[in-house]
Parts: structure tokens; C-alpha cells; sequence
């Protein structure tokens, strides 16, 4: 406290007129007034309250003791430029500081200060406003910003805030995913121009977004490239809010695509059910047909003993006929109805899968005994052998984990994965860039579960015909190759029948891998509690 | 002298076919239409050592006609030739000793095959 003024003058000075004494302490913000070298001439007992300093304990003192360290180092410096130059930095303008208290702690103030230059003095006025309330509103505030925008981002679901003109105010990060465009570019815009593919759709949006009514539209079928997407959107009118809605986008697609799954399954069973009942009023008359065209041709032919006996006794050249028939082209005819029956009474079979229950076929079996027996079926299988060897593929088998024992309809399960087989051998052969074809068999115990993986290496599937594969009645094959029904019978075998599932994985140029889950401890067909009927 | 037959199918056309082609084999084969007809032409002295038999019949089911004249005829072995769905005959059958009864499923494209599963049960003991 020494210091070339005395304390006498000091107080004279301040407390020359009692009612600017009275003023000064007695407003709310803290006033300190400082002399040009920077020592505390006045504290006010608003400051007293602010830094915890009794006015006694900071007059004549350096005013740096008020400050933290980043604002005291330079301060001194500050001072003498200013006084030198006129130069000024807060003088006359005031900013956002921060003040140290008495016990060491900061907060934040606003500090405006004023050049008091008067007769008997020179030095500064500065007026503190204390900050922390503002600011710990501001944090709560920035705080509540970032949960709300946490809130919106942690949902799935297209989140979009938008104001009474359809502009956006919110937009999360599945919005930002979807649009291609950040929360930083997209608030501000109007919603229609970032959701083009809602286009046809908008005009009943904008009127529920102008109306504030809550509006709801379901599978709205939206196109994606050559296939078709399907959202639901709803657009809700915000509570406290004049004129704003929240825009709330969801991509539905696998949902609708299971349903109608569903539905095709549901539809495949009645015709099951039918074709049980028909079977046997089918497969009569086939039979009639196709054992009728064997014996045809048998009786035409010159290797029965009985054919050449009746042929000599009318003396008929049976060499002849037989040229004949080859040159009308009989044979083909004949070779083709019997090719067509053998398709009738497959789809009939495919179609008898859709009725089967199974329950009373469960049995345990080894997947790897199961599989042994799917690929000696394979290399004997008629279809294929017309198309393709199949002991020409290159079949590797992995097993994985301890147990390939399952619950199932052993049949049934053979069917499913000798289609799967079957499938991989004709997309290979038909494919002439696949040079060494390979199927991986694998299987994976995963616990409750066991994994079945059927790889090729053939040509692949584009992402519009494996979403499609398990339709019934979808087929890439030619005419009188396939059913249409294998896959969607293997699909209804694996989910309905056994409780499992059953998927594909593949691209263009990159194989196909089937994936099917059965459960080690498998409920039959509608003896579960959970088990639809 | 081949193995004697017995077909029985209600579907005349299917009598006449398995008949044509077994005969060309060198069978001797006998038809009938119905279960009853089957049980009453082995009862008076029908020698037959196979009955290819269809389940589905008018009066008299397959799974009842092959139980009967198995009572009268133990020897006659069965080959079963249905075009129904999902026949639980088979563990009936077995239940009565019958042994293996080979099931056929209409249509039967090849009936070589057929043929051949009938020479084989002559054969058996």
C-alpha cells in the first residue's frame, strides 16, 4: 500500500460528493476504479460480493490480483500501451472476461471500462457484470440442444423438424444418411426440395404441415433405383409449437416384403391343401399319359419280341415304320408329353409340400449324415444329369463347433437343400464364364442353432432377382426347367415347418451363398404354443 | 413263365398300361378294378405272386384288400402304386409282418423300374 497518492487523497476523491458515493455502491453491478498504474482506487460493495474481497483488502493493490493468470500476465503491459498510444483494446467498449475470486475460482463477467480522466486524477472506471447465471443457462440451454439432437439421432427413423413453412429446423442423422445431405446444409431449406422421392406425396404433406393436423401415410411405394423402396411417413403438428411438425420417415421395405412373403406363404398353403386333395385325381390321369407314351414307344419299337410277331403276322417292316416315325417326327412329340407330364406331376409335388405338417416326421438327425445323402441323391438326379454333371462340381464341407444334430423332417430338409444343390449346379453350368465350378457346404454350430451354408461360385444374382427368389412361382429358368416353386418351398419348409430361417447372400459375378438356420431342438409344425395354425 | 401279376386300379387305363408293359416283360398279368374283385379272384384259386395294388379304391380301400388277401394268400407280396398325397399306410402294413412293401408314386414315368422291383420280390423269400 504504498503508493505515490495517499489513502487520505483516494478517499477524498471518490467520496467527495456523498451522493456519487451513494450511487456507486449502491448499484448492482460491481464498480472498480482503478489509477493508470493500475492499483484499485475504488471497490464497490457489489465487487465485495462478486470476488469475495473486502474493499479493504484490494484498495491500492495491483487490480491483476482480480484476474486469472491469462488476462493478469499482460495486463501492466496493456495499461502503459494504452496511456502511451491511446490505443484501445476493451477501453471504452467492454467485453466477456473472467474475474478470480478471493479463493481462486473464476466466472465469467462482463467488463466495461471507462478512461476517467478528471483534474485531481487519472485512471479507469470498470463496470463488472457477473455472467455465471447467464452462462450456466447458456450451457443448460446448449446442453438441452445437444440432448434433443441425441434424441432425434439415436432414432432409426428419418426425424425431421420442420417450421410453418415447411422449412427445416431439425433433421437427424438417418435424415442426413438418407438425403445425402448434413444437418448443417439441409436446416433452413424447404423439406420438399430435400426429399424429392416424396415428390408425388407432398402435396397432401404440405397441407398437413400447413393445416397442423397429424396425417399418416402408409407404404408409400417410393422408387430406388430399378426397384421400389416402401416408407411410411407421418407428420405430426408440434404441440407447443405454432405452425412446426415433425416429419417422421421410416423405411419399411423389409417389413412389407416379409409380409407379402407371409401372404404368398399363406396363399401357397391353401393351394397346398387343395393339391392334397387333388393329388390323386391329378396324378391318375398323368400317370394314364405318361406310362401310355412309354408303351408307345415300346410297342413301336422292334426289341419286343411281341412287336415283331404282330408285325410279321400283317407284314409290316418295322425298320420302316420306325424311319417313318422318325422322319414325322413322332418321337419328339411323343418324348415331349412325356416331358410335360413329368413337369405336371412335379408342380403337383411341390405344391403337396405346402400341405405337409411334418409334425408326426420329426426325428433327430446329423446334418453331415443328412448332407452325405443329399449329395449322393445329386449325382443321380435326373434333372441334372440332362443339363450337367454334377460329379463335375468341386464340393468342399466345413464343420464347425460341436454338435449338426437337429429335430427336423428329414425329407423335407433333404428337398430343401438338394434344390439348393440343384440351383448352384444349373446357374454354373449356365454360365459360360465360370471356369471350375464349387459348392462350400458348411455348417456352423451356433448355439441353439445350427448354420447351413450352401456357397457357389456361379454368376450371382442382381439385387432384383434375390429379393425375389423365394416368391413362388419366380423363375429365372427357361420354360419346363424349374417350377417356379423350389425355393419358395424350401422357404416354407425352413420357416413354417422347422421354426428356422432361411437367406441369400450374393452380387453379380460373386456367387450366391444360401443361409439357413434350423434349430438344434426343433418345435414340430403347430405343436408349439407359439406356433400359428 | 414269368411271375403272374395281379394290377388292381379302379382307372382302367392304368390296369391296361402297367398290363402292356409288364406282358412285354414277359409277366403274366392279371387286372382288376376293385379291392373286392381282387380279394375274390385270389380266394378261388387266382396264383398270382405279386398284386400291385392302388390305395384309393371305390368300396374296399388298398391298405383293407392288401390285409385281406394277405389272410388268404400269406405268400402274395405287394408293391403299392398311389398317386395320393401323403399315405400312412406303410406302418400298417408293417405291423402285420408284410415286410417291405415298395411304394410307387403316380406318375410313374419309367415303369422299368416297376418292373424290375417285381422280378425282385419274385425272387425274394
Amino acid at each position: 500500500m504504498d503508493h505515490s497518492i495517499d489513502n487520505a487523497q483516494r478517499v477524498q476523491f471518490w467520496a467527495e460528493d456523498p451522493r456519487v458515493r451513494s450511487i456507486v455502491e449502491n448499484v448492482a453491478d460491481g464498480v472498480i476504479g482503478i489509477d493508470a498504474q493500475g492499483y484499485v482506487e475504488l471497490f464497490n460493495r457489489a465487487a465485495e460480493r462478486l470476488f469475495g474481497y473486502s474493499a479493504g483488502e484490494v484498495m491500492g493493490r495491483n487490480v491483476t490480483m482480480l484476474m486469472p493468470q491469462k488476462y493478469s500476465e499482460h495486463h501492466n503491459d496493456y495499461l502503459r500501451h494504452y496511456v502511451a498510444t491511446g490505443e484501445r483494446h476493451i477501453i471504452g467498449i467492454g467485453r466477456e472476461v473472467e474475474g478470480r475470486r478471493k479463493d481462486g475460482s473464476t466466472f465469467p463477467m462482463y467488463l466495461s471500462v471507462g478512461d476517467v480522466t478528471v483534474p485531481e486524477f487519472r485512471g479507469f472506471i470498470g463496470i463488472v457484470h457477473d455472467l455465471s447465471e447467464q452462462k450456466t443457462a447458456e450451457q443448460r440451454l446448449a446442453r438441452a440442444g445437444e440432448f434433443l439432437q441425441s434424441i432425434i439421432d439415436s432414432i432409426p427413423s428419418t426425424l425431421v423438424g420442420v417450421d410453418s413453412q415447411g422449412r427445416v429446423t431439425h433433421w437427424n442423422r438417418t435424415a442426413a444418411r438418407d438425403a445425402g445431405v448434413g444437418a448443417d446444409a439441409a436446416v433452413g431449406r424447404p423439406f420438399a426440395e430435400l426429399f424429392p422421392f416424396l415428390d408425388v406425396h407432398l402435396q397432401g404433406l404440405r397441407q398437413a404441415i400447413g393445416n397442423a393436423q397429424p396425417v399418416k401415410h402408409e407404404r408409400l411405394a417410393v422408387p430406388a433405383g430399378t426397384a421400389m423402396r416402401y416408407v411410411d411417413v407421418m407428420v405430426y403438428p408440434l404441440v407447443h409449437d405454432s405452425g412446426g411438425s415433425v416429419v417422421c420417415i421410416d423405411d419399411v421395405t423389409e417389413r412389407v416384403r416379409l409380409e407379402e412373403m407371409m401372404v404368398q406363404t399363406e396363399k401357397m398353403m391353401s393351394v397346398g391343401g387343395l393339391a392334397a386333395g387333388m393329388a390323386h385325381e391329378i396324378n391318375n390321369p398323368l400317370g394314364i399319359m405318361a406310362q401310355g407314351c412309354q408303351n408307345l414307344l415300346r410297342r413301336l419299337s422292334k426289341e419286343i419280341p411281341g412287336n415283331r410277331a404282330v408285325a410279321e403276322e400283317l407284314g409290316l417292316d418295322l425298320d420302316v415304320l420306325g424311319e417313318y416315325l422318325r422322319r414325322r417326327g413322332i418321337y419328339r412329340f411323343l418324348e415331349g408329353m412325356q416331358e410335360a407330364t413329368t413337369r405336371a406331376s412335379r408342380i403337383v409335388s411341390d405344391m403337396l409340400a405346402y400341405s405337409r405338417r411334418g409334425a408326426s416326421s420329426f426325428v433327430p438327425v446329423h446334418l453331415n449324415d443328412l448332407i452325405d445323402t443329399v449329395l449322393r441323391l445329386a449325382g443321380h438326379d435326373y434333372d441334372l444329369k440332362k443339363s450337367y454333371d454334377f460329379r463335375r462340381i468341386g464340393i468342399s464341407r466345413e464343420t464347425i463347433g460341436a454338435s449338426d444334430e437337429i429335430y427336423c423332417d428329414e425329407m423335407a430338409i433333404e428337398q430343401v437343400l438338394l434344390n439348393l444343390l440343384r440351383n448352384a449346379a444349373q446357374a454354373m453350368a449356365a454360365s459360360p464364364s465360370v471356369q471350375s465350378p464349387e459348392i462350400t457346404l458348411r455348417l456352423v454350430d451356433e448355439g441353439s442353432q445350427v448354420r447351413v451354408e450352401v456357397a457357389d461360385n456361379g454368376p450371382g444374382m442382381t439385387d432384383d432377382v434375390s429379393r425375389r427368389v423365394f416368391e413362388p412361382f419366380f423363375t429365372t429358368k427357361p420354360v419346363g426347367i424349374g417350377t417356379g416353386l423350389g425355393l419358395s418351398v424350401a422357404y416354407f419348409i425352413v420357416t413354417e415347418q422347422h421354426h428356422g430361417s432361411i437367406e441369400v447372400e450374393t452380387a453379380p459375378g460373386r456367387g450366391s451363398r444360401f443361409i439357413i438356420r434350423l434349430p438344434h431342438r426343433g418345435r414340430p409344425y403347430g405343436s408349439g404354443s407359439s406356433g400359428r395354425r | 413263365m414269368g411271375p403272374a401279376v395281379l394290377v388292381v386300379d379302379d382307372e382302367a387305363a392304368i390296369c391296361d398300361n402297367l398290363a402292356a408293359f409288364l406282358e412285354d416283360e414277359g409277366m403274366q398279368v392279371h387286372t382288376a378294378p376293385s379291392g373286392e374283385e381282387a380279394l375274390s379272384r385270389v380266394t378261388t384259386g387266382l396264383d398270382v405272386q405279386v398284386c400291385i395294388m392302388d390305395l384309393r379304391l371305390p368300396l374296399m380301400n388298398g391298405t383293407d384288400t392288401i390285409l385281406q388277401i394277405h389272410r388268404v394268400a400269406p405268400a402274395v407280396r405287394f408293391v403299392i402304386h398311389t398317386g395320393s398325397a401323403h399315405e400312412p399306410v406303410l406302418a400298417t402294413l408293417h405291423e402285420t409282418g408284410l415286410g417291405a412293401t415298395p411304394v410307387f408314386k403316380k406318375p410313374v414315368n419309367d415303369m422299368a423300374e416297376l418292373a424290375r422291383t417285381v422280378s425282385a420280390l419274385c425272387l425274394a423269400p
